[in-house]
């Protein structure tokens, strides 16, 4: 699998090239373009029942289904890009595990895990629509960012906006707590931030989706019933 | 006639500077700013008929303007409805396929007229038609989001979204991508299956896809019935 990634850093595209055999997993809706010899299979989030789909979208935030795009009869490629304006950063697991923002998750490498019912981050229901996705395993995983991105080497700690976070490493221990004061929680404008504690990397957007929605919120007309 | 594209590739901008008595012509809005011996003209290109069905079948609008530097020369700009790139192209007695709302301005040479895209589109509520614009001059289309020329040799599949424009010398067939399951939950929708040789404009954001992701944030309000 070959990753290319174009028009950075405002509109990425990453253009996926597969062997015969290879694929590579999507978000529902991501596909810009692709080869005629690619296949698409539209499939759950995750492996399981019905029950676990569901709970999945609900709880995950994102879509429901997936695409899996698999390469027949010789190679292919396919081009990605995600709903917002902004960045697209691959990142290579290897054997580990990554938290990544629901808008944050472009698509991933077949091999990769992804679970979404995981009961490890109820801290983050914090009432700005955000749910992590939690991917493990190997190989390339691309995520994109509403803006520009950012990777945080952190050792000891650090503090980030909960609507600016992208993505983080599974080696870092988080905390979610209001910021600074009541007084600064209701009127500092900045909401909740996630305190991460120990060693890894945390990916940061310069821009924060919840706060783009709630610009559209204010400058749209009310839908009708 | 002389023009620079500036703002490129996020924010791109037309700046043209027209000798006396040159003319340009542009999608209503378009104008940013001019000299002041140019004159604005707004009239329902090619007869009543063939405006309403530009406007019917092409989301264009129904008049178009024309600005003539009057007397001496002058300078005006353009810029598109949406961020993103502008593409400039001279057409030699040739025909351009553009998608809905691609057009942002021209030669006067130029003829505009609307090309149904199918029944499929029709009611597939992405409401799919394209402009086609034929004749010899200076074309300027826009993009949202940044644009990838690809050459297309074969067949290609693109999401009806993603199309800025397409060489005529292409067949192209709208469908839906995948089984009767992918149609309803991949999220991509109905795609064009471009045969044949020719160039694709790309754009690497879907404006259908954003609008959609604004309209979920909208407040709702109770019908008064």
């Amino acid at each position: 699998m070959k990753i290319n990634i174009s028009f950075k850093p405002s509109y990425a595209m990453a253009t996926v090239s597969l062997i015969e055999g290879e694929s590579i997993k999507s978000e529902s809706g991501a596909m810009v373009a692709k080869s005629d010899n690619i296949s698409i299979q539209t499939h759950k989030a995750q492996k399981g029942g019905l029950f676990k789909s569901l709970k999945s979208a609900v709880l995950g935030g994102e879509s429901f289904w997936m695409n899996t795009f698999t390469a027949h009869r010789g190679a292919g490629e396919v081009k990605l890009a995600p709903t917002l304006p902004g960045d697209i950063v691959q990142v290579d697991l290897s054997n580990q595990t990554v938290f990544v923002q629901s808008t944050g998750f472009l698509a991933s490498d077949s091999a990769i895990e992804i679970d979404t019912k995981f009961q490890g981050l109820k801290g983050f229901f914090s009432g700005e629509s955000l749910f992590f996705l939690r991917l493990s395993g190997s190989g390339p995983l691309l995520i994109s960012s509403y803006g520009g991105i950012d990777v945080m080497e952190v050792n000891g700690a650090f503090i980030v906006d909960t609507g600016h976070i992208v993505a983080f490493e599974d080696s870092l221990t988080y905390e979610i707590t209001k910021f600074g004061g009541w007084k600064s929680f209701f009127f500092g404008g900045e909401g909740l931030v996630a305190r991460f504690k120990g060693a890894g990397r945390v990916w940061v957007q310069s821009r924060n989706v919840p706060g783009l929605g709630a610009w559209f919120r204010e400058n749209l007309p009310p839908r009708k019933k | 006639m002389k023009f620079e594209i500036i703002g490129k590739p996020d924010f791109a901008a037309i700046k043209v500077n027209l000798e006396a008595e040159e003319k340009i012509q542009a999608e209503t809005g378009a104008m940013v700013s001019m000299s002041p011996n140019i004159k604005i003209e707004t009239k329902a290109k090619g007869g009543i008929f063939s405006s309403l069905k530009r406007v019917i079948f092409s989301g264009e609008s129904f008049f178009q303007n024309t600005f003539t530097a009057q007397n001496s020369a002058g300078e005006i700009m353009f810029a598109p409805g949406s961020e993103g790139d502008v593409v400039h192209r001279e057409l030699v007695n040739e025909e351009l396929i553009l998608s809905r709302g691609a057009y942002v301005c021209g030669d006067t040479s130029l003829v505009i007229d609307s090309k149904w895209g199918g029944f499929k589109s029709f009611f597939s509520g992405e409401g799919l038609t394209f402009l086609k614009i034929s004749g010899s001059g200076n074309l300027f289309f826009c993009s949202f989001g940044a644009i990838e020329v690809v050459n297309v040799s074969g067949d290609y599949i693109v999401d009806t979204g993603h199309i800025a424009a397409f060489e005529p010398s292409l067949n192209y067939h709208i469908e839906r991508v995948g089984g009767l399951k992918s149609l309803f939950l991949s999220g991509e929708g109905l795609v064009c299956r471009f045969s044949g040789s020719g160039k694709v404009y790309i754009q690497s954001r879907n404006h259908n896809s954003y609008a959609m992701w604004a309209n979920t944030w909208r407040r709702v309000s109770r019908s008064s019935n």
